[in-house]
């Protein structure tokens, strides 16, 4: 389903990634781990599209994505979080779900001559929108403002919100980080639930309890270059990833 | 009748800042552009309307054709502006919309060919003047000025509490986030950048109006930051709060012509406006920070009547929080 081969970047005298070869296909969920400053989210930032490469190429869907811009490959269906996921604070939770799907509405003049179709499509996001909170115990909150949530909430609804953009693919950027273990089990079954469903999942997350408990397979980055790739167990066992990651010899 | 003119010409003057408080509202407010153009485009329109619109030194065409188009340049003007803008980072888009308001006034001192220079175009007509005498006309155009700024604040508040009124918000709250979900933010800043100075060049029209003259030295970068006091006065982000600071700060303004001073001190009185306008932004700033009137949006469920007819429904008696 996604494709990355030999993908580089440069900040000026820092290469941030270096030829990083990266697979994940339908159905899978794929574990991307490495200390601090490894790259990662670089490499997810890259694949996303919110930068551009120096060299390399990504595919998504067997097409090749690089002259995409970052709107044009959600619409493929291929979506991120954030590491810290702020969203729109000042806008309640209903109306962070409701402002993502596309609409008649998205226009200046459109509220002003196409007010029953606009209404028409205000009732089916919003029971969506509901469905959703629902399932992720966000419900009895939708009319707070995001800037009232906990941290481990804010996850959950930058995860809902990125859900109604009905993605193929999501890329989720530490989504345990700041997560107590309660929310943190709900969390696991919710990407667990959404993988039956028919989701594929890339994760970057430094605990690694959670990444081995949801991933099938798992990456390992530092420096920019990739030092290992196989199942948790194979990754747990790498003496490579004990010395660079856990620091361990 | 001496209070009746002043009052009428204090409500037009008003009326006239309320529009431009709209217009920077939509823009700045709502969708979180820091624009330090105002007066530029404010000059684009009233020029463009005098040029369009004059006997004398203009075009001499309909004063309806010179409303339109001078919404229309100042729109493309607004539309090179932002093409080349927009994708900065808001402290330069400050920089880039100030400097453009800037070279506007230095063009219309320098372009005597254009605009007569500093010493400006005298005695321009003005709609229905000649059915309405003296003190009566200005009554009547107190009254235009306000039914035009109440058709700026219905559309703004349609627009405001609309689908494309929240996708703004989003933008202003988080435009990386905005991207994230597949909305075209950059061609959205665009448009609704475009809109808003149309809006405010529609305004110079009624300026024009107002003063019977036009001249560069009437639209220094003042006027720019006394629409941002307004508005940050009123309430950034919502349409009464533009309305409501408006009118505040150009009463306070005006008052201050009549407190007794001697003469030796009338300088010092005009300095006094200055410092009244600022003294009463540190105060809302710091007592009242949201502004006279907070930025409050009805919750989708009370826009839309959502909890009588949809599958869900709320409990009755739950908290009010400030989304509801």
């Amino acid at each position: 389903m996604l494709q990355v081969k030999n993908l580089s970047k440069n900040f000026g005298g820092i290469q941030a990634v270096k030829n990083v070869n990266l697979e994940v296909n339908q159905g899978e969920i794929v574990g991307l781990i490495g200390p601090n400053g490894a790259g990662k989210t670089t490499l997810f930032n890259m694949i996303s599209l919110f930068l551009t490469s120096n060299s390399g190429e990504i595919s998504f869907l067997n097409e090749k994505i690089d002259h995409y811009t970052a709107e044009d490959v959600v619409s493929k269906g291929l979506l991120r979080t954030f590491q810290t996921p702020v969203g729109f604070p000042k806008l309640s939770l209903l109306e962070n779900l409701m402002v993502v799907p596309p609409h008649d509405g998205d226009g200046i003049f459109q509220a002003f001559y196409k007010g029953k179709v606009i209404a028409k499509q205000e009732k089916e996001n919003y029971e969506k929108v509901c469905t959703l909170l629902k399932q992720f115990n966000l419900y009895e909150k939708r009319n707070e403002l995001a800037e009232n949530l906990s941290a481990a909430e804010l996850k959950l609804l930058e995860l809902c919100r990125q859900l109604m953009a009905n993605p193929k693919i999501l890329l989720l950027d530490e989504p345990a980080s700041g997560v107590n273990p309660l929310m943190l089990d709900k969390m696991v079954d919710h990407i667990l639930r959404l993988r039956k469903e028919g989701m594929t999942f890339l994760v970057i997350d430094h605990n690694l309890g959670f990444i081995y408990r949801i991933c099938d397979r798992i990456y390992c980055l530092a420096n920019g270059e990739l030092i290992a790739s196989g199942s948790p167990e194979e990754i747990s066992n790498n003496e490579q990833v004990k010395s660079v990651y856990l620091g361990v010899s | 009748m001496d209070i009746l003119l002043f009052l009428s010409g204090l409500i037009a003057l008003g009326g006239i800042y309320a529009m431009l408080a709209i217009s920077l509202n939509v823009n700045g407010g709502l969708l979180g552009l820091w624009d330090l153009g105002v007066v530029g485009y404010f000059a684009v329109g009233a020029y463009a309307y005098t040029l369009l619109s004059s006997h004398d030194l203009g075009l001499g065409l309909p004063m309806i054709v010179g409303v339109i188009g001078s919404a229309i340049i100042t729109g493309l003007f607004s539309l090179l502006i932002g093409y080349t803008s927009l994708r900065l980072q808001n402290e330069y888009l400050l920089i880039t919309t100030f400097a453009f308001a800037e070279i506007i006034r230095i063009i219309a001192i320098n372009e005597e060919w254009l605009t007569n220079g500093n010493i400006g175009i005298f005695g321009l007509e003005r709609p229905f003047e000649n059915f309405l005498p003296g003190t009566t006309y200005m009554i009547f155009f107190a009254g235009l000025v306000l039914a035009v700024m109440g058709i700026y604040y219905l559309f703004a508040q349609k627009l405001a509490h609309s689908p494309m009124g929240r996708y703004m918000r989003a933008i202003r709250e988080n435009e990386q986030v905005t991207q994230s979900i597949g909305k075209k933010v950059f061609a959205t800043k665009l448009k609704i950048f475009v809109l808003s100075s149309c809006m405010v060049g529609i305004a110079g029209c009624f300026y024009v109006w107002y003063m019977s003259i036009i001249a560069p030295n009437m639209f220094t970068s003042a006027i720019t930051f006394t629409v941002w006091t307004a508005l940050v006065l009123g309430g950034i982000g919502n349409n009464r709060g533009a309305v409501v600071g408006a009118f505040v700060l150009i009463l306070v303004q005006e008052a201050t012509r009549f407190v007794p001073v001697p003469t030796e001190y009338s300088v010092l009185l005009a300095g006094l406006r200055q410092f009244v306008s600022g003294m009463m932004l540190i105060l809302v700033l710091r007592f009242l920070p949201q502004g006279l009137v907070a930025e409050k949006f009805k919750s989708v469920e009370k826009l839309f009547y959502f909890q009588q007819n949809s599958i869900i429904t709320e409990q009755k008696g739950g908290r009010r929080n400030a989304a509801s």
